[in-house]
């Protein structure tokens, strides 16, 4: 399976889909990432500060994310944070991803391995 | 110190990656660390830091062995690469044990020297972090105070507590979420399974809420528990309900014959539970029984003072917030009550610093010192593997030359010296658990806390930690200094004088010079510790003490109702007891010398004016059977002690100590003056008799005034200790003695049996303990220092060979050759004493609350240090010396 951009899907590593999945919807520093990925997870995932961000290092290389502004809203603290945002090339990829599952998910279905969504 | 820790993880990353993340690594290491998950149990903190390593690890090699991965997938090839690099990793270990195999002498060297020196840090650090570190076993225990009466004009700081007052603390106080008194005592029970002194505690029932206990069984104490009226109820440790009543789950309800009363069992209390505390007058050896203190009215408004009382600080509210604010609540009642609270204010001391507050200082002592034992330990083993460096020089160049790099080199190089670091700190573990169990067995009365001491995850934690950072350390040096060296000279020149030359021998030199500084700060301090022993040794305590045997009774108040009753008792008793055939003396005393705290309080001489209220003279008061001073050799100044004529209806008589006299009447006699003592009524006695001071705590006591009475004349506690002055086995003592209180009261039981010379060994017990604990390293320095100092003059013995050789071809003596080695040797001695001297007189205000009776810096102590010093040195150097002067010229110059 080939998605547009010639890459193959479903090869997101899991910490880089959940940091991609967690910015798909706000901006947010680095622990933020973690507490948001942690909240979903159930506490499954508990990401270590070098883990993520060797994976930022990276998604930001590959264009997929950057760092922006402080949004106004977020508290002022002490420490000036970093704060990431989504690029279109990684929501493209966490889109081809998302889309990727959930043609297996369909197919799980239909092959009677999980509960029909209500 | 945690900060420093994690900046010291992020060096493992590539230079780039830390430059861009550091600030923004270090936000994330702070937000997490107090991330609820961490702060629940115990052990979060250990979690925390195993998955913040392991974090750090792992990352730090992918981005250092895939560092050109620029995607965001599962890589094949980053995951080949790191196989690749595992391998590597697994190689040099596997070097590095045939190496170490290959020479199994140089190995055990090592290894004895690392796990000598990280098994004493293990064993230290482990005491320290169970006794002191770890936090108490209670609820948030950080905010539990213990509140005490301070009193500024006489400078106590932590007196125990009026009743009166303590109603008004807890009724007017806005800073505790609690407040509870506690006390300990002995008692004894009856019962078919015979009597015993068992240890209780009286305490409020907000105690256990403060504390956060719950019941193992039934319930805990209640408020309704304290009210007089409300029936009598106690509470069980686990251990008592094992030991007594055989874990019967079907205890509650039962009834427990205490002091002569019933009791109903209403709950027991879960396992591990134990508060030590902190004042006891009369306790036993384990805390059995935890009943409600019940105050009536007229404990309410009681003068004296006597509770101890703890408090948890309500959320949000600092310690200095509420020292503040019990302060002027005490400056209130001062200006309310004067002649009551005259000079009396109240002092908060955090539960931990009560606990553990002594022993603080000489644990932290210790620890420093075995940090001293490790540096040496490292720079032995460092000029170890310089020494074999030297030899590995060819070994080098040749995988060099086959196309090793330089840093996989050092790697190599490294990697052995963890490994070696690695294996020293497992058996530096053992050696650790070794000597903790034989701590535990050696000292277990002055330490608080001793039953918590365990090897836990924390101290295997930190020895993994000192392994691999004393690896990195002994390592660190040779590694770079054979690698820096010009691998293809070596090569060509058959590697025998590679890497030698001046500037290896000065770094060699150097380690040496740092052994034996920091050797001789180390025996400076266990010097210090034994002459200050030796002081405390010679102090005289001002009674005989040998061959005493002494034994605890206490009279239950049914059994004995009247004052009467029990002056009875306790005369005839000591009448027998001196009958006992082989008793040279005996006699009967409240509160005994070494056997704990004591009864004060404030008094006056009525041919003085009479001071203002609250700068009353206090005495210590002591009620005594007629023989006393006699039987313990407290020797007679002036007057008489007491007579069989002093008895209740007679006048009353009082005894006071040599310093009571000297204060109130310098200068002239005080026999036939009057003082006054108030209690209850005020008490006044004519002075018959000047006695010597007896330190009652051991050496270290400040002495104040004493006041004895005759017990026949008035006696307010039901509790005496009746001691034995006979050369005979302390055994048969107590079995005699057993069979005459039975003759008296079948029901009594005796307690707190033991040797004098015993009390006043546990008093000296800790003083003793450190010193040892210090000399111990100290001569471990010492050792591994001169095995520095032989090594580093055999080595340059063996490598001037030939020009001792030609010296000698050209004439010179052989007693020249050797004073030239013995002077080489001197010469960095006398450095090392010099930086030594300096470091020990730098580091000697530390020990300025360990010692007695001399100054830190002590000359007899430096220079005996010095002389003791410079001799195991001459001597380690002595041996190459006198090989060198050996030294046949012709074989060492055909050599070359």
């Amino acid at each position: 399976m080939r998605n547009s951009d010639g890459s193959l899907a479903g090869n997101l590593s899991p910490v880089v889909f959940q940091i991609l999945l967690s910015l798909a919807d706000s901006d947010l520093h680095g622990y933020g990432i973690k507490l948001e990925v942690e909240k979903r997870t159930d506490g499954a995932m508990n990401l270590g500060s070098g883990t993520l961000y060797e994976a930022i290092q990276r998604l930001e290389a590959c264009g997929y994310i950057k760092e922006c502004d402080t949004p106004p809203d977020a508290p002022s603290g002490a420490r000036k944070r970093r704060y990431y945002r989504l690029r279109v090339a990684g929501r493209e990829v966490l889109e081809s991803e998302l889309a990727q599952m959930d043609k297996i998910v369909k197919y799980a279905r239909r092959k009677k391995l999980m509960p029909q969504a209500r | 110190m945690s900060v420093l820790l994690f900046r010291l993880l992020l060096l493992l990353y590539p230079r780039s990656f830390r430059k861009k993340y550091q600030g923004e690594l270090l936000g994330f290491f702070l937000a997490d660390r107090s991330h609820p998950r961490y702060k629940r149990t115990l052990i979060g903190p250990v979690r925390f830091w195993i998955k913040t390593v392991w974090d750090a690890v792992k990352t730090a090699h992918t981005l250092r062995m895939g560092g050109d991965r620029s995607s965001t997938g599962r890589q094949q090839k980053g995951h080949t690469r790191r196989i690749g690099s595992m391998d590597t990793f697994l190689q040099d270990i596997r070097y590095a044990i045939r190496g170490m195999l290959r020479q199994p002498g140089f190995s055990l060297i090592v290894l004895t020297t690392l796990a000598l020196g990280i098994g004493a840090n293990t064993a230290v650090f482990g005491v320290l972090n169970s006794v002191v570190l770890r936090p108490l076993p209670y609820q948030d225990p950080e905010d539990l105070v213990f509140v005490w009466e301070k009193n500024y004009l006489r400078d106590v700081d932590n007196n125990v507590v009026s009743p009166a007052n303590y109603f008004v603390w807890k009724e007017q106080n806005n800073v505790f979420s609690g407040i509870g008194t506690i006390s300990e005592m002995s008692a004894s029970i009856t019962g078919e399974a015979g009597p015993e002194q068992v240890g209780m505690v009286y305490l409020s029932p907000s105690i256990f809420n403060l504390l956060g206990t719950r019941p193992q069984l039934g319930r805990l104490l209640v408020e309704n528990d304290e009210r007089p009226g409300f029936g009598r109820v106690v509470v069980l440790s686990d251990g008592f309900w094992q030991r007594r009543f055989g874990s019967d789950p079907d205890v509650i309800g039962e009834s427990v014959i205490l002091n002569g009363s019933a009791y109903e069992v209403v709950g027991v209390l879960p396992r591990g539970f134990d508060f030590e505390v902190p004042v006891s007058f009369d306790a036993a050896d384990s805390r059995d029984l935890w009943i409600p203190t019940q105050f009536d009215e007229n404990a309410r408004a009681a003068r004296g003072r006597w509770l101890q009382v703890l408090a948890r600080l309500k959320p949000g509210t600092s310690l200095e917030q509420a020292q503040n604010q019990m302060t002027s609540l005490a400056s209130r009642l001062e200006q309310e009550f004067p002649e009551f609270q005259a000079g009396w204010s109240i002092n908060l001391v955090p539960l931990h610093t009560q606990m553990v507050g002594e022993v603080r200082t000489p644990l932290f002592m210790l620890l420093g010192s075995v940090g001293f034992v490790l540096l040496i330990a490292c720079a032995n083993v460092a000029n170890l593997l310089l020494a074999r460096g030297t030899g590995r020089q060819r070994e080098v160049a040749v995988r060099a030359a086959l196309g090793a790099g330089r840093s996989r080199v050092i790697r190599q190089l490294i990697t052995e010296s963890t490994v070696l670091a690695v294996f020293g700190g497992a058996a530096g573990l053992m050696l650790a658990y070794a000597a903790i169990q034989a701590l535990i067995a050696f000292n277990p009365q002055n330490l608080p806390r001793v039953n918590e001491i365990t090897i836990d995850l924390v101290i295997v934690c930190f020895t993994v930690g000192v392994s691999i950072v004393t690896g990195l350390i002994f390592g660190a040096v040779p590694a770079f200094r054979v690698a820096s060296s010009d691998l293809k000279t070596s090569l060509v020149e058959g590697g025998e004088r590679g890497g030698t030359g001046l500037k290896y021998n000065r770094m060699r030199g150097g380690l040496v010079v740092a052994e034996f500084a920091l050797s001789m700060i180390l025996l400076v301090g266990a010097g210090l510790l034994i002459r200050s022993f030796g002081e405390l040794l010679d102090v005289d305590v001002g009674f005989d003490s040998s061959d005493v045997f002494t034994a605890q009774l206490a009279l239950p108040n049914n059994a004995y109702p009247e004052p009467s009753d029990r002056i009875r008792f306790f005369e005839s008793l000591v009448d027998r007891v001196q009958a006992v055939p082989g008793v040279t003396a005996a006699s009967a005393i409240t509160f005994m010398p070494f056997g704990g705290p004591g009864s004060a309080t404030s008094f006056w001489a009525n041919d003085r004016e009479i001071p203002d209220d609250g700068e009353l003279p206090v005495a210590d008061i002591r009620w005594v059977h007629r023989d006393f001073h006699s039987a313990l050799g407290v020797p007679l100044v002036a007057g008489r002690t007491f007579l069989p004529q002093d008895t209740e209806d007679a006048p009353l008589v009082a005894v006071i100590n040599t310093t009571a006299a000297n204060q109130i009447w310098p200068g002239e006699s005080s026999l036939g003056k009057t003082i006054s003592m108030p209690w209850g009524d005020t008490l006044v006695a004519e002075v018959v008799g000047v006695v010597g001071d007896v330190l009652h705590n051991g050496p270290t006591t400040e002495v104040r005034p004493k006041i004895y009475w005759d017990h026949r004349q008035f006696n307010t506690f039901s509790q005496m200790t009746v001691f034995i002055r006979s050369p005979g086995d302390p055994q048969s003592i107590a079995t005699s003695l057993r069979q005459v209180v039975a003759d008296f009261d079948p029901d009594l039981p005796l307690y707190n049996l033991q040797n004098l010379e015993t009390s006043y060994s546990e008093i000296l017990a800790e003083d003793r303990f450190v010193m040892l604990a210090l000399g111990l390293f100290a001569l471990v320095a010492l050792c591994l220092a001169s095995v520095g100092i032989y090594g580093v003059m055999s080595y340059s013995v063996n490598e001037k060979a030939r020009e001792i050789g030609i010296k000698m071809a050209l004439g010179a003596r052989a007693s020249a050759v050797t004073l030239q080695v013995l002077g080489s040797g001197a010469a960095l001695l006398g450095i090392a004493i010099g930086l030594g001297l300096a470091g020990s007189l730098a580091l000697s205000r530390l020990m300025s609350g360990l010692v007695f009776g001399i100054s830190t810096n002590d000359p007899i102590t430096l220079a005996a240090v010095t002389v003791v010093l410079a001799a195991v040195a001459i001597a380690a150097c002595y041996l190459p010396a006198r090989r060198a002067s050996r030294i046949d010229p012709m074989k060492a110059l055909r050599q070359e």
